[in-house]
């Protein structure tokens, strides 16, 4: 059934200043899981603190209700300092424990901005959700991972990620599988392809190729984002290429080609929004307890982001709301 | 009996052609009787002058004729005939050579010799290289187009001595031993034998010796020998020995005989393993391969596969070196439907010993396999697998495989044949004056089965194609195992398209040929740039990151202009650029015009990215406003090309490129090159922007781009795009220069520009991947084909024209056409939008005769593994229509196959009413997609793809290709797979001379067509 869902609950822009004080001093509400109940993130400022990579950047938490439209709750989630620190944190000078040996050479960048940029929004199987964030500096890049209680909106912890195979490299999404591994999508080149599927030991703080789940190797000319978690415990996520067409893809670990014995990653069907094809990715995809695939887009490249509900077997989306955050996931229950 | 000659009723189609040069114009012929030649005949031309003699030679050739007489009291034109003052014995079923001298005019008829003319006893020899031409007065022995130059003899059968064979040739033997029966031949004169006639034997091939080397005949007029076949050292395929046997007052028989080589050994890895999984499939194609290694060099000579029951398609072979250089390749033809299928090489590839080597084979879908029985050594006497825990592999299709899983077996195998090996040493690739010696010597080295130097080996060096003598013609290896020769280019411009080939050949071991070329008359500034010294020192080998990255004032410059180019050092310092022009240049792909020396650079200001995700009209274009760094200062003597400015940071050795074209606006070359450079802007994501939302951040494109950027296709983050112009138009360079086509560049933005820029030229080319067109550069291209006189129109591209963009000026300075605009939709609020043409009433087709409906970019090329050596594959052009004139000369039929020159985008007819209604279908090639274009009419046939051609009311031909990639097969230039086709090549040829545009220096075997 189609639940029209008034736009002030949604639609709500970046808060205001007293607004986010007033949000952010709240009290550590719990809230109901259940099939209805979406979470976003959105950075709350751009702007990049020098010691940027030893801690997460300020966000928005945002939780919503599917059925009744209303945005329950919009909180303030000041940054908080990683748990793997760098004695040395300047941006210009600051040393990446990456696995490739060479260094980027120190200087200004011209080509590529420093910003703080949110990735992924991904729930944990420990009921946390994961908020991974980027920034891009002239020394090489750096991620973080916040874990946010969806039922309070606390910041319970942040880590650091490096170990990757290039000082270039970016974790551009994050999905939890039931037994708890973390697989992410590594860009080699600052958000750009290729793309890479990885695993993260979050607890280590690092990158590793996480052989053991032979993992499928990706085009390098095609994006793969959007990774998160089905019922059917096969994970999903979008793919686009120079054809310019958005695909919903699955990954079953469980499925695995007799040449490579890695798992395929498999079309499932071309998006589409009113019989056209998408001219951009979407930003975010969630699936609720009841397996409804939701998806965050900007598809006529307006101010606002907008939720949609994606009919997996057409790969028709239908718009569902305005909806102003970077990232959306359900938790799990 | 009255006289015979070979010519009755045949008259030549060019009684009056001239290459401005003498020669010994002749023909090859046999008589099945013995008899007496009594005269000699040839047409003359109406132009042609001064005296003429005669000749008839041994088919064998030879510094003198067996007969000569001078021609006198000639007619002013047709048949001339002399009487010879002796008449010549000839033996029956042997042949000679007739031949009569040339000093400016001839007459000829091209291919009237592929087929024997036979008269009475006499006939031509069809040998396919007959008839013969030469340097006057001497042995004619080159050939073109079994061109007839109607030269011909009086014969008559009569009764004279002859010596035949009467036993003991053709006979096969161990090399070294002496041969089972002894030769013998018969001298007989009118049937009665002839006894007391000395009888001399020579071994003229093979090493071996004869016993006695002469015997007087017996009263059966019969004298005989025995062949002591030659040892043939290091030979590990049969050698031919042969034999004459002479009476010089009656004539020459030569006996052959076969010696096989002792010991030699042919293995493969697998002999009786069978798969576990004989029929698997992962709906998906790949690059199958095994590592294997011998302890003896040798030769392979073939390729095997285990073909799955249910696999479909063409299937290439390729042995590669252990770091993916690709050494040989072969396509399978006659495959059965499932089991082991083996292959020759039609070049045997040289293996070391002890060393890793990989074969593979490519699988479409189907395969066989067995898992984990790599992991240990299967060994067949000297050759086995490589048991590294990381056999067999698998990779993209057609790339080196260098992924493997389960030490799985995929059955890819080799045939080896382990003995000595002939290998070219230095010389090849030469060119020269005619006349003239090359510089350097062909050196070539002949290693034993343990690769050591072999010495004492015959080698000979043969001029087997072009006209041309070698300083020594044996040659006998030396303690370093070479041997050399010098080749001086004969004196005719006119040889197989004015290139020498020389074989050289070690009996029984193999043969490796060197080519050169010489220069052309008249030589064009293609041919006069190409011959300079070239260099591979354009090729960025240590690509900068973000260290150095720089971008130029314009796309492109007149020559005698100057071109400001900007840079960007991340630290401020030392950096130095260093221009190179890209080109043929014996292969090696550029030459350095100019170098800076060492210049300051600094950091630029940051470029500005129109991204606010608060504004709803943010175009995500990135845009940078950096001070000159350098200019250019391009000479006005600069040949018209592609160039590169190659930018090195002294710092770090990091290094980047700035691409850009030298015009030349006042040359009206036959053919103008675009460049596609729009193309390249729309791909080109540096500042995280590019017109394609899979290489933009978040995936979210830019609707403007700048050509105030560098272009991250010359860094590391970029250096692997398919949109370079180091990807599809080096490649179609590099052939057009080695030919030596009369060519000039420019750019999409020259057209758009000036679009009267294409006029002066006879044939406009689109080369690539050439997507993004403006309404002006579409409207020109159209109006030229459709002007007094037209502009024909080539498209060795595909996807041509298929997104409308428009341009704009720089934000900074408002520099004309310096942004690209391309919403790709209708929301462009200015009409007409920057759409697909297609859907702004601009259907592709019109122009093209086809348009994109598809494409396959997954797993069709690799160009990330190996940036400098990209590998690709795709389907095959599948010939449709053999009998139109773009196929001539390709000895192609319908249904025959030019592999893996379709993709990864393709075109195709498409029924929407917009295509010339005289559209001629040349291919139809079945493609299997990935992608597909919806903005098609409903039952388009997304499974083929058409190349086509048609000529426009003008009388402008148009051809496309309707494939990205067709042009590699014309040339690899560093790919490491080898698509080249000799047949691609002559329908290249045959399109441009159609259009009026030929080459001054074709390849060997090229036929080119006459101009219309």
């Amino acid at each position: 059934m189609y639940i029209r869902i008034r736009r002030r609950r949604f639609g709500q822009l970046v808060l205001s200043g007293a607004a986010t004080a007033v949000l952010a001093n709240l009290p550590r509400r719990a809230y109901a899981q259940s099939e209805s109940q979406l979470y976003g993130v959105q950075v709350a400022k751009q702007e990049v603190a020098t010691d940027a990579p030893n801690k997460t950047p300020d966000t928005v938490f945002v939780v919503a209700d599917t059925v009744t439209g209303k945005e329950t709750s919009r909180i303030n989630v000041p940054s908080r300092q990683v748990s793997n620190l760098q004695t040395d944190t300047k941006l210009d000078s600051v040393q990446i424990d990456n696995t490739d040996a060479s260094r980027r050479v120190p200087g200004k960048s011209v080509l590529t901005r420093t910003r703080e940029r949110i990735t992924s929004l991904t729930p944990l199987t420990d009921g946390t959700l994961a908020v991974v964030s980027v920034i891009n500096t002239p020394r090489g890049n750096f991620t973080r991972v916040a874990q946010i209680n969806p039922k309070t909106g606390e910041n319970l912890g942040a880590t650091r990620i490096s170990g990757f195979e290039t000082n270039s490299s970016t974790l551009e999404s994050l999905v939890a599988t039931k037994d708890n591994n973390l697989i992410g999508i590594a860009s080699f080149s600052d958000g750009l392809p290729p793309f890479k599927l990885i695993g993260i030991d979050l607890k280590g703080g690092k990158a590793n190729n996480a052989e053991r789940l032979a993992l499928p190797t990706l085009f390098p000319n095609r994006r793969y984002s959007n990774l998160v978690l089905g019922r059917d415990n096969v994970i999903y996520g979008t793919s686009i290429g120079s054809e310019g067409s958005v695909v919903l893809i699955k990954i079953d670990l469980n499925d695995r080609a007799a040449i490579t014995g890695r798992a395929k990653v498999t079309t499932v069907v071309e998006l589409q929004l009113d019989g056209k094809d998408l001219e951009n990715d979407i930003l975010g995809l969630a699936i609720s307890p009841g397996g409804q695939i939701y998806a965050l887009a900007n598809p006529t490249s307006k101010g606002t982001n907008s939720l949609f509900r994606v009919d997996e077997k057409s790969g028709a989306i239908r718009f569902v709301r305005d909806f102003q955050v970077d990232k959306i996931a359900f938790a799990i229950a | 009996m009255a006289n015979q000659t070979i010519f009755t009723t045949q008259t030549p189609s060019n009684p009056d052609a001239t290459d401005g040069t003498a020669y010994e114009l002749g023909m090859k012929f046999q008589s099945s009787a013995a008899g007496q030649i009594t005269a000699i005949r040839y047409w003359k031309s109406p132009s042609e002058t001064g005296s003429h003699i005669g000749k008839v030679w041994a088919g064998t050739g030879g510094a003198n004729p067996l007969v000569t007489v001078t021609f006198a009291n000639e007619t002013a034109s047709g048949w001339q005939e002399q009487a010879l003052t002796t008449p010549l014995n000839i033996q029956a079923n042997t042949t000679y050579v007739v031949s009569v001298n040339t000093n400016n005019h001839f007459a000829m008829t091209t291919d009237a010799l592929a087929t024997a003319v036979t008269s009475g006893n006499l006939s031509s020899v069809a040998d396919n290289n007959n008839g013969v031409f030469g340097n006057a007065g001497s042995f004619p022995n080159n050939s073109y187009r079994n061109s007839n130059y109607f030269r011909d003899v009086g014969f008559v059968v009569t009764t004279i001595p002859t010596i035949s064979k009467t036993g003991g040739d053709n006979q096969t033997g161990t090399a070294g031993a002496a041969l089972a029966n002894p030769l013998v031949v018969k001298i007989e004169n009118g049937g009665n034998p002839q006894a007391g006639v000395t009888v001399n034997f020579t071994v003229m091939a093979g090493g071996g010796s004869v016993s006695p080397a002469s015997a007087v005949t017996n009263a059966s007029g019969q004298a005989s020998t025995v062949l002591t076949l030659g040892t043939a050292p290091g030979a590990i395929i049969p050698v031919s020995n042969t034999v004459s046997a002479s009476v010089p007052s009656i004539g020459t028989v030569t006996f052959n005989a076969t010696a096989n080589p002792a010991g030699v050994t042919v293995v493969s890895v697998f002999t009786n393993q069978t798969p576990s999984n004989a029929n698997a499939s992962d709906n998906a194609t790949y690059e199958l391969g095994m590592k294997f290694t011998s302890t003896k060099a040798g030769q392979i000579t073939g390729i095997r596969f285990w073909k799955a029951a249910s696999e479909t398609g063409s299937h290439i072979g390729k042995i590669w070196s252990s770091n993916g250089t690709l050494l040989g390749s072969v396509t399978f033809a006659n495959e059965t439907a499932s089991g082991w299928q083996t292959q020759a090489l039609s070049t045997p590839v040289n293996i070391d010993p002890n060393t890793t080597y990989v074969v593979s084979v490519n699988v479409n879908s189907f395969f066989a396999l067995t898992y984990d029985v790599l992991a240990s050594t299967i060994t067949n006497g000297a050759i086995s697998s490589v048991a590294d825990g990381n056999n067999g592999v698998y990779g993209n299709i057609n790339a080196f495989p260098t992924n493997s899983f389960r030490n799985t077996n995929y059955f890819r195998d080799v045939i080896l044949v382990i003995g000595s090996t002939i290998n070219k040493v230095s010389g090849d690739n030469q060119s020269g004056k005619v006349g003239t010696a090359l510089p350097n010597p062909l050196v070539v080295r002949v290693e034993d089965g343990n690769n050591n130097p072999q010495s004492g080996v015959t080698v000979t060096f043969t001029v087997t194609q072009g006209a041309g003598t070698v300083s020594n013609a044996s040659v006998v290896t030396g303690s370093d195992g070479q041997a050399s020769t010098t080749l001086t280019l004969g004196n005719i411009p006119s040889g197989p398209n004015s290139a020498v080939i020389v074989t050289a050949t070690a009996a029984g071991i193999g043969s490796t040929t060197f080519s050169a070329k010489s220069a052309p008359a008249n030589a064009n500034a293609i041919y006069l740039e190409n011959i300079k010294t070239g260099t591979n020192n354009w090729v960025i080998t240590n690509y900068a990151l973000d260290e150095i990255t720089g971008y130029a004032a314009a796309t492109s410059v007149n020559k005698g202009a100057s071109l400001p180019i900007k840079v960007s050092l991340k630290q401020s310092g030392s950096f130095q650029v260093e221009v190179y022009r890209l080109g043929y240049y014996g292969g090696l792909g550029g030459r350095l015009v100019s170098s800076s020396g060492s210049l300051t650079g600094n950091t630029q200001p940051a470029c500005t990215v129109d991204d606010d995700p608060n504004n709803p009209n943010r175009t995500n274009l990135v845009e940078c406003n950096w001070s000159d760094s350098y200019t250019i200062a391009v000479g006005s003597d600069w040949t018209s090309g592609l160039y590169i400015a190659k930018l090195i940071d002294q710092a770090s050795g990091k290094q980047s490129a700035i691409w850009f074209v030298v015009r030349d606006d006042s040359n009206n070359s036959d053919i103008v090159f675009q460049s596609s450079f729009t193309t390249f802007q729309a791909y080109n994501s540096l500042g995280q922007y590019s017109l394609y939302a899979w290489n933009s951040l978040n995936g979210q494109k830019a609707i403007k781009v700048s050509f105030d950027r560098p272009f991250i296709q010359t860094t590391s983050k970029g250096a692997w795009y398919f949109d370079s112009m180091l990807r599809f138009e080096r490649h179609m360079v590099r052939w057009l220069e080695s030919q030596s086509y009369d060519v000039n560049y420019i750019t999409n933005l020259d057209v758009q520009a000036n679009p009267q820029i294409i006029r002066q030229h006879k044939v406009f080319i689109s080369v690539g991947h050439d997507e993004y067109w403006s309404m002006q550069e579409r409207d020109a291209v159209e109006q030229a084909r459709d002007a007094n006189p037209p502009v024909n129109l080539a498209f060795f591209s595909s996807n041509t024209a298929y997104w409308h963009i428009r341009f704009g000026n720089s934000t900074n300075g408002g520099q004309a056409n310096r942004i690209m605009t391309c919403y790709k939709s209708n929301a462009d609020p200015t009409s007409p939008a920057t759409n697909k043409f297609r859907l702004i009433n601009r259907p592709e087709n019109a122009l093209l005769g086809v348009m994109y409906t598809g494409d396959r970019s997954d797993g069709l090329y690799d160009t990330t593994t190996n940036i400098n050596s990209p590998s690709y594959s795709g389907f095959d052009h599948v010939v449709s229509k053999s009998d139109d004139l773009y196929y001539a000369n390709t000895g192609l039929t319908n249904g025959s196959k030019l592999t893996s020159l379709v993709g990864f985008e393709w075109d195709a007819n498409v029924n929407n009413g917009a295509a010339p209604s005289n559209l001629v279908i040349l291919s139809q090639s079945t493609v299997v997609p990935s992608n597909t274009d919806p903005d098609v009419p409903p039952g388009t046939n997304y499974s083929v793809s058409n190349a086509v051609r048609y000529t426009a009311n003008s009388g402008a031909k148009v051809f496309s290709t309707g494939s990205n990639q067709w042009m590699f097969g014309l040339d690899n230039g560093g790919n490491s797979t080898n698509l080249t086709d000799p047949r691609a090549k002559q329908i290249a040829v045959n399109v441009f001379a159609d259009m009026g545009a030929l080459p001054q220096t074709p390849d060997a075997g090229i036929i080119v067509p006459t101009s219309p």
